[in-house]
């Protein structure tokens, strides 16, 4: 069952375009990552997902329905980010309690767990945590809530590294246990990729793939030597990144769609062959064939 | 796959008025606060006084009313109304379970509450103003007419006050409502009321005047509860359009 199908999703903020012919759809039980640079439009496409924004045209479901405005989503969507408003004339437990008013699966046993493992001061008032501190509490909502939809929108702004593990940690167990759809955003996917069963990558507003992260792994390679050797053998095909170093040598990630026969013959034509991360291969991906910052200082 | 939650209209107002009342009930401390600043002012300063005196006899005649109770609540849930459309709380909506109807019927719900409480205790208010006026005066010197109050007519002042207070509310709402709209608003609307109010006086045309007659110049009661039951079902209906298709953060 599909949880998000969008088609050809467009969304406009006067005269910017967050998004742009976006389609794609999320399958039920799946943890999403949702990866792109700053400005890629996934704060966008998560709240128009979660109906806090109106699509500009295309069409958006959430479990088969129009988001905006439809109560049956929210009440199985939560959404969580370092802006979440939460009232500030209730203390934190307070708050809880009143989230698990309002959540039909909310597991309070779990909220009260998480919020005493944190050692939160119960009677703490929101706006007086930490960025970190907010974070990891708005985190307990978006989990115990237990909605069959859960949104994490940069989920770990602020965190410390040990905060950060323990968080990661404990939405894979709670997942293990509950499974649900979830959607990560972060520009970082190094840190959360050993959580995600798929990608989506957003770049400027489109998507540029949608993969299984393990198949992400593999999709590309970097050449590496001598200039003219590495452009004989990826004449043919998509430059994903091309870095020029020392006198004649170049660095070019191509799709990973060689033959066995023809990598042998990279190989013995002296040529190294590198492994591309999943996140530098999204960075790669969402930059252009630009040479990256150096480009800036390169003069050209 | 976790099985998707129904959830009744019904159901999520009555989960978010009753979240309103506990996350807001401060503000009928606050209710509190300006009522007692109200009597204060009263009891302290007669709201009118006029003084005449004959050789050595002179004759100090002060009025006592409790309007300013009354007007304090009525700016004290014009005010909150309003703040309810504000986007921090139109947020802290969305952080839970709501979609844009139940978010407003659960401010409606709360809207109401504070009238019956501000119209409730303003009257009582001003019972509370001639007690104390009944111990601070020299005995004898106080006269009885409008003094005591038949419960009756009471209860009709407490009713007549929550309408009016509810009307208050209403329009507070949906001039919050309206602002939000387009943030040239909040400099255009203010100069417009400024300039009725301006042309009023200009041209002693009283538009303002012959609104609030409008209402309170009704002598019959049923018509009277009409006229402000429609205006606050307008004004509601008004704001509930205009924010119905809102954007959230």
């Amino acid at each position: 069952m599909k949880v998000i199908a969008c088609r050809e999703l467009r969304k406009q903020f006067g005269r910017t375009v967050a998004l742009n012919d976006l389609s794609f759809s999320i399958k039920a039980n799946k943890i999403t990552g949702l990866i792109g640079p700053n400005g890629a439009g996934k704060t966008t496409l998560l709240k128009i997902a979660a109906g806090y924004l109106r699509e500009t045209a295309g069409e958006i479901r959430v479990f088969s329905r129009q988001p905006f405005n439809d109560l049956t989503v929210s009440a199985n969507t939560v959404f969580v980010d370092d802006n979440m408003a939460l009232p500030g004339t209730l203390n934190i437990a307070e708050i809880l309690d009143a989230a698990s008013l309002f959540y039909p699966h909310w597991d309070h046993r779990l909220a009260l767990r998480l919020f005493e493992y944190f050692s939160f001061n119960p009677r703490a008032l929101h706006k007086s945590l930490s960025k970190g501190m907010k974070s990891t509490f708005n985190m307990i909502i978006g989990l115990s809530a237990h909605c069959a939809l859960t949104i994490f929108d940069e989920p770990t702004v602020g965190m410390d590294a040990a905060v950060r593990r323990d968080f990661y940690r404990a939405l894979l167990q709670d997942y293990l246990r509950h499974p649900r759809t979830m959607i990560i955003s972060s520009h970082l996917l190094s840190e959360i990729e050993d959580l995600l069963e798929d990608i989506l990558l957003l770049s400027a507003g489109r998507k540029r793939l949608q993969l299984p992260v393990a198949e992400l792994r593999e999709y590309a390679v970097g050449l590496r030597g001598a200039a003219g050797l590495v452009e004989r053998f990826t004449a043919d095909k998509e430059i994903y990144r091309r870095e020029t170093f020392g006198a004649n040598k170049v660095f070019v990630v191509v799709r990973n769609s060689f033959s066995g026969a023809v990598l042998e013959e990279i190989r013995a034509a002296g040529l190294e062959l590198l492994p591309v991360s999943a996140e530098d291969l999204c960075v790669y991906l969402t930059s252009g064939e630009r040479g990256g910052i150096d480009d800036v200082f390169s003069g050209n | 796959m976790m099985s998707l939650a129904e959830i009744s209209l019904g159901k999520a107002v009555k989960q978010q008025y009753g979240f309103k009342i506990r996350a807001y009930g401060n503000l009928f401390v606050s209710l509190m606060a300006v009522q007692l600043i109200a009597l204060l002012f009263t009891a302290g300063g007669a709201t009118g006084m006029s003084g005449m005196g004959w050789d050595n006899i002179y004759i100090e005649i002060r009025y006592y009313s409790g309007t300013m109770i009354f007007v304090f609540t009525a700016l004290w849930i014009a005010v909150n109304s309003f703040m309810l459309t504000l986007p921090l709380f139109r947020n802290i909506d969305f952080s839970f379970v709501t979609n844009r109807i139940s978010s407003n019927l659960a401010n409606i719900g709360f809207m109401i509450t504070a009238a019956v409480a501000g119209g409730g205790t303003a009257a009582l208010g001003s019972i509370l103003l001639r007690n104390i006026l009944y111990y601070l005066t020299e005995s004898g010197s106080l006269i009885g007419a409008n003094f005591m109050v038949a419960p009756g007519e009471l209860f009709i002042g407490v009713v007549v006050g929550m309408l009016y207070l509810l009307l208050f509310s209403a329009a507070g709402y949906f001039v919050g409502a309206l602002l939000q709209l387009h943030r040239s608003l909040y400099v255009l609307v203010p100069a417009l009321l400024l300039g009725v109010l301006l042309y009023d006086a200009a041209y002693e045309s009283a538009l303002m005047l012959r609104l609030i007659g409008f209402f309170s110049l009704e002598l019959s009661p049923l018509l009277f509860v009409l006229k402000i039951a429609g205006a606050v079902l307008l004004l509601w209906t008004g704001a509930g359009l205009i924010s119905n298709r809102a954007e959230i953060r």
